[in-house]
């Protein structure tokens, strides 16, 4: 497990490596990019509150593809459930009326209901039709985008921009720190990562989800209903994306618009293995891409670079994890020569 | 039905044709055992080199070639890491997508000084096929870019390719077991390499049918999933190139039809006809699709044993 760990330090290291390379090539200063990257996301408290705002979508959703991973599904359709998720969350905010702490607690379950049924779909399909769940969530997601962005032109808009009335200030997450935008989102996001970290570690459920993606012919063969922890694990992974979708919208937002996510559900997907599948883990990775997403306001004002440059180095990293099983490869050799 | 016109014929083999490129791509590597989801990626990134080189040059067919070979080199990539680096296919493939959206992303900026989308530059040429211009619907089939020919002219290529050759036979063979093949003789490893650039190249030519063909610019994500709706119809189309024909026919029309509605209801926001096309595909992947078998060894890394 430790290891793990390492393989996941060592491919940051290369990506960013291989990033500045990238950025000499193009002509900038890898240096006061990555100095500028830096201070904007921790340089000084308020920036570092943004940090952790941002974090807090991505450990849901990092969370909600560690689940399809741990059962051995790739639960790609995460960003539609998280559309669909915050859609719900916003209706519920605005047209039902509740006391506070009710309001916001029923959207959030609601929503993940919704997320969990959009989950169930693809896994049932797996498991009873055999269809690859990566085409399925694909092209939901496609339908999720289009469907969330016709809403808010349509039948929801309210006023001139595409976007929902705001939702009755009943249903809101509160802010943590006044004067940032860190909301208890937050704190949700750490509790659940915890408990899921004890769950996975210690239950027997845990070891079913474990053992079903490790080897489900030796599941089966002893005894664990590789099935059912398929549909499970997909209908819990929906349910966590829909969830990333509703805090973002009740403690963030307070309004839904087509843009509120700029990929969470596909950055889930990082999370998930830059974390190795493991909730502590997926903490500390939502934090990593956290860091460069609020870094890259200063990257581009302050260091003239564009903003994009974070989208390349997070693949150059997510292409070396890939890879690991070469790192293994080579601490092994080196092991058996002393 | 609504909205259904020559016009609408016409526009679905423009709409098929990027489709048909990638699906066909696919095609070659999965069925060597590679599953291929970067053909999003590969599209994305032979799009933007394409519209970059016509820029460049002046020439539209200096442009394709250039995004030709961005995407090749992609699909090398896929073949590389999955066989030499034993990587997960799925995981090199969403990497490689992501890097085409940040290359494209960031290079947009760093070389036209803006987001968004490219100034228009010289696209390819009209080819007319001076019979067909006589006939009443003869526009539906003259008068398209040179890609949309050569894309449905691939078809019987691939399929002759696939079913008549001895390079076919092997290909065939280390899809559904690469170890009985790597036990004849075939050099698997190599073979997959050359199958996953192969797929490089035909997402490719799809990418440059779109920006240099349908349009003439780069705009930022403007392959909009059409990758993923390929890997859909090679899977609809049961991973033959007749079956893949057909499927990326039904989502070009369906791709041309709700365009046609688009412009016919203009109260309804836009978004729900573009909807559309992804939600007929999943309609007809739950309800038609009983039990699919994909390529055997698809998936799974090649260790030669020793």
């Amino acid at each position: 497990m430790k290891r793990e760990f390492i393989y996941s330090a060592i491919s940051v290291a290369l990506g960013l490596l291989l990033g500045a390379a990238f950025l000499i090539l193009t002509g900038k200063d890898p240096l006061s990019t990555y100095r500028w990257m830096f201070y904007g996301a921790w340089g000084k408290p308020s920036f570092i509150a943004e940090t952790m705002t941002r974090t807090t979508p991505l450990v849901f959703t990092g969370l909600a593809l560690m689940m399809g991973f741990r059962a051995g599904v790739f639960n790609i359709g995460a960003e539609g459930q998280l559309l669909m998720g915050g859609i719900t969350a916003a209706v519920i905010g605005i047209y039902v009326h509740l006391p506070f702490p009710i309001h916001p607690l029923l959207a959030l379950v609601i929503a993940a209901l919704v997320g969990g049924a959009l989950g169930y779909i693809p896994g049932v399909l797996k498991v009873k039709r055999g269809l690859n769940e990566v085409v399925v969530t694909i092209l939901m997601n496609y339908v999720a985008i289009y469907f969330t962005n016709y809403l808010v032109r349509g039948p929801l808009k309210s006023g001139y921009l595409p976007r929902t009335a705001p939702i009755a200030e009943s249903a809101q997450i509160p802010v943590v720190f006044p004067g940032t935008r860190l909301h208890a989102g937050f704190v949700l996001a750490i509790f659940l990562a915890v408990i899921l970290k004890i769950v996975i570690d210690k239950s027997t459920w845990g070891y079913e989800l474990k053992a079903t993606g490790y080897n489900p012919f030796a599941s089966l063969f002893g005894g664990i209903k590789t099935n059912k922890m398929v549909m499970l694990a997909m209908t819990f992974s929906g349910a966590l994306a829909a969830a990333a979708g509703a805090v973002e919208i009740l403690g963030l937002h307070h309004r839904f618009y087509g843009q509120f996510s700029p990929g969470y559900g596909f950055d889930g997907i990082m999370v998930a293995l830059i974390g190795r599948n493991d909730p502590i883990g997926v903490i500390f990775a939502a934090m990593l891409l956290a860091t460069l997403r609020t870094g890259a306001g200063l990257v581009q004002l302050r260091a003239g670079v564009s903003k994009e440059i974070i989208w390349v180095i997070q693949a150059l990293i997510i292409l070396f994890v890939s890879i690991s099983q070469v790192y293994d490869m080579w601490f092994r050799k080196r092991g058996e020569q002393f | 039905m609504i909205g259904i016109d020559g016009w609408t014929f016409r526009l679905t083999l423009v709409k098929t044709t990027p489709l048909l490129f990638a699906a066909l791509g696919g095609l070659h590597s999965e069925r060597a055992g590679i599953a291929n989801i970067a053909l999003e990626g590969m599209m994305l990134t032979s799009a933007f080199f394409s519209v970059v080189g016509s820029y460049f040059t002046g020439s539209a067919f200096v442009g394709v070639l250039l995004g030709v070979a961005s995407a090749a080199g992609l699909g090398f990539l896929l073949g590389f890491l999955s066989d030499k680096a034993r990587g997960d296919q799925i995981v090199i493939g969403v990497a490689i997508n992501l890097l085409a959206l940040g290359l494209t992303g960031y290079l947009l900026e760093t070389i036209f000084g803006h987001p968004g989308n490219t100034p228009p530059v010289s696209k390819l040429p009209e080819i007319y096929i001076p019979i067909l211009d006589e006939w009443e619907y003869g526009f539906i089939f003259s008068g398209h870019h040179p890609l949309v020919y050569i894309a449905f002219l691939l078809v019987p290529l691939v399929h002759f390719e696939l079913y008549h050759t001895p390079w076919g036979l092997r290909l065939r063979s280390i899809g559904e077991d690469p170890k009985v093949a790597d036990s004849l003789g075939v050099n698997v490893l190599r073979m997959r390499l050359c199958s996953t650039t192969i797929s490089g190249i035909l997402a490719g030519l799809g990418g440059a049918a779109l920006s240099l063909g349908e349009l003439s610019l780069f705009a930022e994500r403007m392959t909009a999933g059409r990758g993923y709706l390929a890997l859909a119809a090679l899977i609809f189309g049961k991973w033959t190139p007749t079956g893949v024909l057909l499927t990326t026919l039904f989502f070009g029309f369906v791709d041309a039809w709700q365009e046609a509605l688009q412009s016919q209801f203009m109260e309804i926001p836009s978004e729900f006809f573009t909807m559309l096309p992804y939600l007929f595909s999943l309609i007809v992947l739950i309800v038609f699709v009983k039990q699919i078998k994909p390529p055997s060894s698809i998936g799974k890394p090649f260790v030669k044993s020793k």
